[in-house]
C-alpha cells in the first residue's frame, strides 16, 4: 500500500479548470503523478454516467473543477454539474463506495495554486482511502 | 485592449501598443476573489480578454514598445515608436489613449509606515500573495496572520496628499480581499476601517449584507490616524477612533493591507505633451474634442474597475467607428 | 485507417531536444504516424506556413501537435490563419509543457507521462471526426425596445453606422425618466434639452423608425431569423424581422405612502426637481410657504444604488447656493463613488450641508405638525451628544425604492431572456459582459438592467450599440457546427432540454411525418415533434446532453467516445 499511487481523472471546465491547470503548469507547481485531466466545454456537460464509468474502469478518485456559482459562462452549467455529483454521491452510498471519491472544486482561471493543492490533497485522501474496489 | 478587440471584430484594422513585455495592464495581477461563491471581482474576466486579443485576426500587438513622437493632424497622424534599439513610423487614423492607472505610492502616507514595517502592504501586494503563492501570509515571518486591518481611503478623498477624488474602486476590492481571505482561513478575522462603503451594483448589495453578517469581519467607520510597530515583538498597533465607544482606542493586528487609491502613471505627463492632452480636475485626462481623432479611455479617464473600463472602452469604439466613418 | 502528422513543438526552448526525443522514439514506426516534424516555434506565422505544406504534401487526415496549451494553438490559428486542408476538429493538443515538463519534476516520470499522454493524443486524433463551417446572411436591422435615453442613443449610434433601427416605445413619447430630471448629474447640459434634440434627430433619420404606443408581444426563431410581433394599442399587429434585439425598457419607482411616510412633508427626488424648476431663485415656495430647511432621508431602499446619493447632493448644492436653504443629508453611506463627486460632496460640505452617518434606522414622529427625525450620528465622537440628534426641516425628501419594470417578467418571458438580482434582467455574472444576455443576438441595456446614472448609462448605450455594430457589420454571422444535435427518434419530448439551456436555443419543433406523435390523454389530433437545437443559438456547452434522460443529444465536437478516450482509462 506504500506505493499506491491513486489513479485521479481531473475533470477540467475549459473556461475555467484547464486555463487554470496550464497556470499551475506554468507556474510549475507540482501535480501528483497520476492525473488524467479531461477538457469539456462546460462542466454542465459532465454526465453523472461519466464520473460512475471513471471509477468502473480503473480511477480511484475524479474530480470536477467547474466555475464558481454565478461565474459560468453557460450561466447554470456548474450548478447542474453539483446536483449530477450530488445524484452520483446517493449511487455510491448505496453501493457501498466512499462518496469522497467524487468531489466538485469550484475555481477560475487565475486559481492555479488551489488546482495544485486541491489535487495533491486529493491524492492524499485517496492514499488513505486505498485502491478503489470497484475496479473492474 | 477591449477597443482593439472590438474594432477588429467591426473590420477596423488595429494596432496595440503595450509598454510592459505582457498585455492585460494592473488587471492581469489580480487573484480571484471568490469565497464560496463568485464575488464578481471580473478578475477571471480580465484574463480571458488576453486571450481573446491574442486572437484577434486584424489587430497587431508590440509590447514593449514606447511612444516617442507625434506629427501630422486629425485623421492622418504619423507616430513614432521605439521598441528597444528599433524605432519606426507609422500612419493611423484615430488614436486611442488607455494608459491606465498605477496603485498609489503607500510610502507617501508616512504615518501607516508602508515600506518601513514589512507586516504593512498594499492591498495589491496581497493581490499577488494570493495569486502566485496561493497563501496568506505575514511577509516578516510567513505564519499566518490572526488578525488582518484593512485601512480604507489611502490615497483617495485625502487632502493632505492632494488626491481629493474617490477611487471607487478600492471598497469593493478590499472587501472582496476579506471575504476570499475568510472563508480560505476561516480563523483569520478581519477588520475594515472605512468613511463610506461606496459602491453600487446589481448583487453588491446582497454581497455587504454576507460581510455583514459574517461574525469575522468588522465594518468600522473610522480612518486610522497611525500605526506603531513594536521591534521587540514585531507587533503592529493601530490607534483611530472607536465609534462604538466613542473613544481614541490601540489595537494590535498582524497583518495591515492598505487601500490604495488610483492614480494616473507616472509617464502619463509625457503622454500630455505629446497629445496636448489636458487634465480635469481630479488629475485625470480630460476627453480631447472630438474632431482630433484622439480619444481617451478606461481607467486613465478617471478611474474605473475592470467592468466599467470594458463597458466604457466599448462604447469608445463605437464613437472612433463613427469619427472614422464620417471621415471616409 | 488514419495517417497521423505529427508537430513537436519546443516552444522555443521550454521542451528541450532531448526529451523530445526521448518521446518520440516510441511512435516512429508506428503504422498510422505518416511523419513527424520538429519546429522551433510552432505559434507563429511562418511554421504555420511550413505546417500547412506538409499537410499537404502527406495526404494526412489526422495531425497531433505535442506541445503546450491547446488554448495557445487555437489562439495563432484564429490569428494567423489555420492551416489549409484539415477540419480544426481533426486537430489534437497534448499539453506536454504545462501538464508535464512544468507539473512533474522527476524526469523519468515527466518522460512517462508524456509518452502515455501522446498516446492518448493519437488516440483521440483518429477517432475525432470533421465538423463543417456555416455562416448566415445577417440584415443590418435592429430592434430597441424602449424609448428611453439609452434606447433613443442606442438607436442614434446604430443608425449613424448604416443600420436599420426600429425603436418601440409603449407610451406616446420618447425620453423615459429621463423626462424627471432637469439637469443631467455632473453635466452642464439640461436634459430636455438633450431629450428634444436627440428626438428631432431621430425624426429626421431616416433609418429609424419609431412606433410608438406598442408593444412586443411575441418573439419567435434565433439569431438571424427572429420574427418579433408587436401589438399597437389599437390592437393592430405586425411582424418584423430584426436580426439583434435591444431591451432597454428601463426600471419604475416605487413611493412607500403608509403612516408617517404619507405625511405632506415628505416629496421624492423627482417632486423636488419640479419644485426647483418651477421656483424662481431666490425663494423656494412650495403651496405658497417659504421652505428654509430640506432633509434628505437615505438608504431605507436601494443601499445599492448610487444615483438617491448624487441626486440629494446635487439637489443640496442647489438649495443651498441658489434657494438659501439648510440641507441635512441623512444616509447610511453616502456612494458618491463617480467622476466628479467627491468634489461636488466637499463643496456642499463647506457651504454648510450637514452629512449625518447612521447605522440605526433614524426614528421619525410628528411635533406640530412637521416631521421630526431623530438620529444617531456615527461619526460624533462624545457619546452623550450622539442620542437624540433631532432635525426638524420644512421638507423631507425622501428615497423611493427602485424596482424593475412591471412588465420585465413578461418580457423575459417572451424574449426567453433570465431575470437576476432583484427581478431586474439577467443575473449579474461577470462572464456575460454587462450588455450581453443569455441569447445570442439579444442585448440588454440601461435601466432595466440595473438603475445607474445618466453618464455611466450612456456609456453603456455605446458599448451596447458597439456591440451589435460587431454582431452585424459583417452581414454575415459565421459558425460552425459544434453544438449540441437532437436526434429526432430518440426524443421523447420531456422538455427538460428546453427548460435547461441557458441560451434558450432549444425548441419543440416538427420534423418530418415520422416525428409525430398522438398524445393520449392531452386530446385527440395534439400532435408534437421533437426538440431541436438552433445551431447559431447554440454555445455548444453540452449542459442538455448530460443532461438528457434518453441520450437523445450528443454534442458534435465532443462525443462520449472522446471523453472517455480522454479518460485514458482500461475499456
Amino acid at each position: 500500500m506504500v506505493n499506491f499511487e491513486p489513479k485521479i481523472v481531473a475533470f477540467c471546465c475549459d473556461q475555467s479548470g484547464y486555463p487554470a491547470a496550464d497556470m499551475a503548469g506554468g507556474l510549475e507547481l507540482n501535480f501528483p503523478g497520476n492525473v488524467e485531466f479531461v477538457r469539456v466545454p462546460c462542466a454542465g456537460r459532465i454526465e453523472t454516467l461519466y464520473l460512475l464509468k471513471a471509477l468502473e474502469r480503473g480511477a480511484d478518485g475524479v474530480l470536477i473543477f467547474a466555475c464558481y456559482e454565478e461565474n459560468c459562462q453557460f450561466l447554470r452549467g456548474n450548478l447542474r454539474a453539483k446536483s449530477r455529483l450530488s445524484y452520483a454521491h446517493r449511487l455510491l452510498e448505496k453501493i457501498g463506495l466512499e462518496k469522497e471519491r467524487i468531489e466538485i472544486c469550484h475555481l477560475a482561471t487565475n486559481c492555479g495554486p488551489k488546482l495544485a493543492e486541491t489535487l495533491h490533497r486529493k491524492s492524499e485522501q485517496l492514499k488513505k482511502l486505498g485502491p478503489n474496489p470497484a475496479k473492474i | 485592449m477591449t477597443v482593439a478587440k472590438e474594432l477588429a471584430q467591426s473590420g477596423v484594422s488595429a494596432l496595440l501598443i503595450e509598454r510592459d513585455p505582457s498585455l492585460g495592464g494592473l488587471a492581469a495581477s489580480f487573484c480571484c476573489k471568490a469565497s464560496e461563491s463568485c464575488n464578481k471581482c471580473f478578475a477571471c474576466v480580465a484574463d480571458k480578454r488576453v486571450l481573446e486579443i491574442r486572437n484577434g485576426p486584424s489587430i497587431s500587438i508590440l509590447t514593449q514598445t514606447e511612444l516617442t513622437g507625434l506629427k501630422g493632424g486629425p485623421g492622418a497622424y504619423n507616430v513614432s515608436l521605439k521598441n528597444g534599439k528599433g524605432r519606426m513610423d507609422i500612419d493611423v487614423s484615430a488614436i486611442v489613449i488607455a494608459a491606465g492607472v498605477d496603485p498609489f505610492d503607500a510610502s507617501l502616507k508616512a504615518e501607516y509606515g508602508y515600506g518601513r514595517y514589512k507586516n504593512v502592504i498594499t492591498a495589491r501586494d496581497l493581490d499577488e500573495m494570493l495569486r502566485l503563492r496561493g497563501k496568506l501570509f505575514c511577509p516578516s515571518d510567513g505564519r499566518l496572520p490572526k488578525t488582518v486591518a484593512f485601512f480604507q481611503c489611502v490615497g483617495s478623498r485625502d487632502e493632505s496628499i492632494g488626491n481629493l477624488y474617490c477611487s471607487q474602486v478600492c471598497c469593493a476590492y478590499a472587501l472582496r480581499l476579506i471575504k476570499a481571505i475568510r472563508y480560505q482561513y476561516p480563523e483569520t478575522k478581519a477588520a475594515f476601517l472605512y468613511m463610506d462603503i461606496q459602491p453600487a451594483g446589481a448583487s453588491f448589495d446582497q454581497f455587504l449584507n454576507s460581510c455583514r453578517q459574517d461574525k469575522g469581519i468588522r465594518l468600522i467607520r473610522s480612518l486610522p490616524s497611525k500605526v506603531y510597530h513594536s521591534p521587540l515583538s514585531d507587533g503592529l498597533r493601530v490607534r483611530f477612533v472607536d465609534p462604538l465607544k466613542g473613544e481614541v482606542a490601540e489595537e494590535p493586528f498582524d497583518l495591515i493591507v492598505l487601500s490604495v487609491g488610483l492614480v494616473l502613471r507616472k509617464d502619463s505627463k509625457s503622454l500630455a505633451r505629446l497629445f496636448n492632452l489636458n487634465f480635469n480636475e481630479e488629475g485625470f485626462f480630460a476627453p480631447p474634442p472630438a474632431q482630433t481623432g484622439v480619444f481617451i479611455t478606461g481607467a486613465c479617464s478617471g478611474p474605473k474597475d475592470i467592468d466599467r473600463s470594458i463597458i466604457h472602452a466599448k462604447s469608445i469604439a463605437c464613437t472612433v467607428q463613427q469619427y472614422l466613418k464620417g471621415r471616409s | 485507417m488514419a495517417r497521423i502528422g505529427i508537430f513537436i513543438d519546443g516552444m522555443g526552448g521550454s521542451i528541450p531536444a532531448p526529451f523530445r526525443e526521448k518521446i518520440v522514439s516510441v511512435i516512429r514506426g508506428l503504422p498510422e504516424i505518416a511523419f513527424s516534424v520538429e519546429e522551433e516555434n510552432l505559434a507563429s506565422p511562418g511554421a504555420l506556413q511550413r505546417m500547412a505544406e506538409h499537410l499537404k504534401a502527406e495526404e494526412v487526415d489526422r495531425a497531433v501537435i505535442l506541445g503546450g496549451s491547446p488554448k495557445l494553438y487555437e489562439t495563432s490559428f484564429n490569428k494567423f490563419g489555420y492551416p489549409v486542408l484539415l477540419n480544426p476538429y481533426l486537430l489534437t493538443v497534448a499539453n506536454l509543457k504545462e501538464q508535464t515538463l512544468q507539473a512533474v519534476a522527476n524526469e523519468e516520470e515527466a518522460v512517462e507521462k508524456a509518452r502515455k499522454m501522446m498516446i492518448k493524443a493519437i488516440h483521440l486524433a483518429s477517432s475525432s471526426g470533421p465538423i463543417e463551417s456555416r455562416s448566415l446572411p445577417l440584415t443590418p436591422q435592429t430592434l430597441v425596445i424602449g424609448g428611453g435615453i439609452t434606447g433613443i442613443a442606442i438607436a442614434l449610434a446604430l443608425a449613424r453606422s448604416g443600420i436599420q433601427v426600429y425603436l418601440l416605445e409603449k407610451g406616446k413619447h420618447l425620453g423615459g425618466k429621463a423626462l424627471e430630471l432637469r439637469r443631467f448629474y455632473n453635466r452642464p447640459e439640461e436634459v430636455q434639452k438633450w431629450v428634444e434634440e436627440k428626438v428631432s434627430e431621430i425624426s429626421r433619420n431616416s433609418r429609424i423608425t419609431v412606433i410608438s404606443e406598442t408593444e412586443l408581444k411575441r418573439l419567435d426563431g434565433h439569431l438571424g431569423r427572429f420574427q418579433a410581433t408587436v401589438r399597437k394599442a389599437n390592437g393592430t399587429e405586425a411582424v418584423l424581422s430584426p436580426s439583434a434585439i435591444v431591451v432597454a425598457t428601463g426600471y419604475e419607482v416605487e413611493r412607500n405612502r403608509k403612516g408617517i411616510y404619507g405625511h405632506r412633508s415628505f416629496i421624492s427626488f423627482a417632486e423636488m426637481e419640479t419644485l426647483l424648476a418651477e421656483n424662481e431663485i431666490p425663494s423656494l415656495l412650495r403651496n405658497g410657504k417659504r421652505v428654509e430647511s430640506v432633509a434628505f432621508l437615505l438608504g431605507e431602499v436601494n443601499g445599492d444604488v448610487k444615483i438617491d446619493s448624487i441626486n440629494a447632493v446635487k439637489q443640496s448644492l442647489l438649495l443651498q447656493e441658489a434657494f438659501q436653504c439648510q440641507t441635512v443629508i441623512l444616509c447610511k453611506d453616502l456612494k458618491v463613488s463617480s467622476d466628479g463627486m467627491e468634489r461636488l460632496y466637499r463643496r456642499a460640505r463647506e457651504r454648510g450641508a450637514l452629512f449625518i452617518k447612521f447605522e440605526e434606522p433614524p426614528k421619525l414622529s410628528i411635533v406640530n405638525g412637521q416631521i421630526q427625525v431623530d438620529v444617531k450620528d456615527t461619526s460624533a465622537i462624545r457619546k452623550e451628544d450622539e442620542w437624540p440628534l433631532s432635525i426638524l426641516s420644512d421638507l423631507i425628501v425622501l428615497s423611493d425604492a427602485l424596482i424593475p419594470n412591471p412588465e420585465t417578467e413578461n418580457l423575459c418571458r417572451i424574449l426567453g431572456l433570465h431575470r437576476g438580482n432583484r427581478g431586474f434582467f439577467m443575473e449579474d455574472n461577470p462572464q456575460l459582459l454587462r450588455v450581453r444576455s443569455n441569447r445570442r443576438g439579444i442585448f440588454v441595456a440601461g435601466g432595466c438592467r440595473f438603475p445607474q446614472e445618466v453618464s455611466e448609462t450612456l456609456n453603456e448605450a455605446g458599448a451596447t450599440a458597439q456591440e451589435v455594430i460587431a454582431l452585424l457589420s459583417g452581414g454575415i454571422y459565421p459558425y460552425d457546427l459544434s453544438v449540441a444535435e437532437v436526434d429526432p427518434e430518440k426524443c421523447a419530448v420531456c422538455l427538460t432540454c428546453p427548460r435547461l439551456c441557458p441560451h434558450s436555443a432549444i425548441t419543440v419543433e416538427k420534423y418530418a411525418e415520422k416525428n409525430i406523435y398522438i398524445t393520449p390523454g392531452i386530446g385527440e389530433g395534439v400532435k408534437w415533434g421533437a426538440a431541436r437545437v438552433d445551431p447559431v443559438a447554440c454555445y455548444g456547452c453540452g449542459i442538455c446532453v448530460g443532461e438528457c434522460p434518453a441520450k437523445a443529444i450528443t454534442l458534435r465536437h465532443q462525443p462520449d467516445e472522446l471523453i472517455y478516450a480522454q479518460m485514458n482509462l482500461s475499456d
